[in-house]
């Protein structure tokens, strides 16, 4: 199943072939893009970092432990188990704390547990919204997300939800 | 946005202040502040592979071909977009390398695709509704398969690790057709307030020809005979 192998380098063939074939200049071409992406990361640096900062004081703080302590009664109620919610918090925030998460829930409960499973069909299908936001907006230059953030977020939540609905009853 | 970074930063300082570690709140932000710059390292990495790339593919007419093979799908989502705007081919890249899982691959697309949205937008510095559609729908990331959580599940010794891609692309449709749906209540719920009826035209004003170093397509040179 591991599409990605192939692919990407299939792709990057059939390019340069194309790219030979019509007399482009490979070379010349690949800078300027490359150098394109390097002004537009260069700008992102600032969104970057910011949002690394306040994630940063949240997982040093302990504030992910005081919330779950916090929800706990109210989620063992939906059938959310305790362990899942500090990555319901961090996976709209951060792809890599996020996979620091995830990869503790599968090494402590175990990939083919009830927990496990509804960690990794929430991580396949979400994205870190967040991050998406801040990051994307400041390449377009723009500095509001109005109705963006709060559409994002609910489809988050219906995500969720539903990862949870199918991790107790999808036939594994 | 700005609240929720606001929230989190004090919200942090405080629960750090609290819970007895004062001192740790000016290093952890340091720490913080390298790893955010290790990360724009990481993403620097893969946008300069793959807009360099991209480049070539732009020249050689592939790129306007992929934007052409998903415009019926991009012409429904982005009604706002003239036919030849140069943000379409790379929102097209985006959408295929979520959906085939390539995350890695798709954030650079998703970038090039919001600065040429940023670069037409009549209204510089605000958010389009062009723009509002993308990010919503790269937030919720329709995903057929699922290859970070796979492989995390392989190394984690996983029975069938690919046992939850289908689950996980259900929820991820849910997401899509959820967000997808609100948006486009809410864009005409705005201009039915906004815009006192008539079909409102493009919000995006046209860049001139879209790729204008693209050799045209043999259907383009055909037509033009």
């Amino acid at each position: 199943m591991n599409v990605a192998a192939w692919l990407l380098p299939g792709l990057i063939v059939i390019v340069f072939l194309s790219a030979l074939r019509r007399g482009v200049n490979v070379l010349e071409a690949f800078v300027e893009g490359a150098q394109q992406g390097l002004v537009l990361v260069y700008n992102l640096v600032p969104y970057i970092l910011a949002i690394y900062l306040a994630l940063g004081l949240v997982q040093e703080s302990g504030m992910l432990s005081w919330v779950t302590r916090l929800l706990d009664p109210l989620l063992s109620r939906t059938g959310i188990p305790a362990p899942l919610l500090p990555l319901l918090i961090v996976r709209p925030l951060s792809g890599s704390a996020s996979l620091g998460v995830i990869t503790q829930i599968l090494q402590t409960y175990g990939p083919d547990s009830l927990v496990g499973r509804m960690a990794s069909i929430m991580q396949g299908s979400s994205d870190t919204t967040f991050y998406v936001l801040t990051v994307y907006t400041g390449a377009a230059g723009v500095r509001e997300t109005r109705r963006a953030l709060p559409i994002a977020l609910v489809g988050d939540l219906v995500g969720f939800a539903v990862a949870v609905y199918l991790a107790y009853h999808w036939p594994f | 946005m700005a609240l929720v970074w606001a929230f989190l930063m004090l919200a942090g300082i405080a629960a750090m202040a609290l819970g007895g570690s004062p001192d740790r709140i000016t290093t952890t932000l340091i720490t913080q502040a390298k790893s955010g710059l290790q990360a724009t390292f990481d993403l620097l990495a893969v946008v300069i592979l793959w807009l360099g790339i991209s480049r070539i593919a732009e020249r050689t007419g592939l790129l306007t071909g992929v934007a052409r093979l998903l415009s019926p799908l991009l012409r429904r989502l982005f009604p706002g977009l003239p036919q030849d705007h140069p943000a379409l081919a790379p929102i097209a890249i985006n959408l295929t390398a979520n959906f085939l899982g390539l995350s890695n691959a798709a954030t650079p697309f998703g970038l090039q695709a919001m600065r040429e949205l940023g670069k037409s937008s009549p209204t510089p510095g605000r958010i389009t509704p062009a723009m509002t559609t993308f990010l919503v729908l790269n937030s919720a990331c329709v995903t057929a398969i699922p290859a970070t959580a796979i492989a995390l599940r392989a190394a984690t010794g996983a029975a069938q690790p690919a046992a939850i891609a289908f689950p996980a692309a259900l929820a991820s449709l849910a997401a899509t057709a959820t967000v997808l749906t609100i948006d486009i209540l809410w864009r005409r719920l705005e201009q039915g307030t906004g815009q006192l009826r008539g079909k409102p035209g493009p919000d995006h004003r046209r860049t001139g020809p879209a790729v204008p170093r693209t050799l045209p397509s043999p259907a383009g040179r055909r037509q033009a005979r």
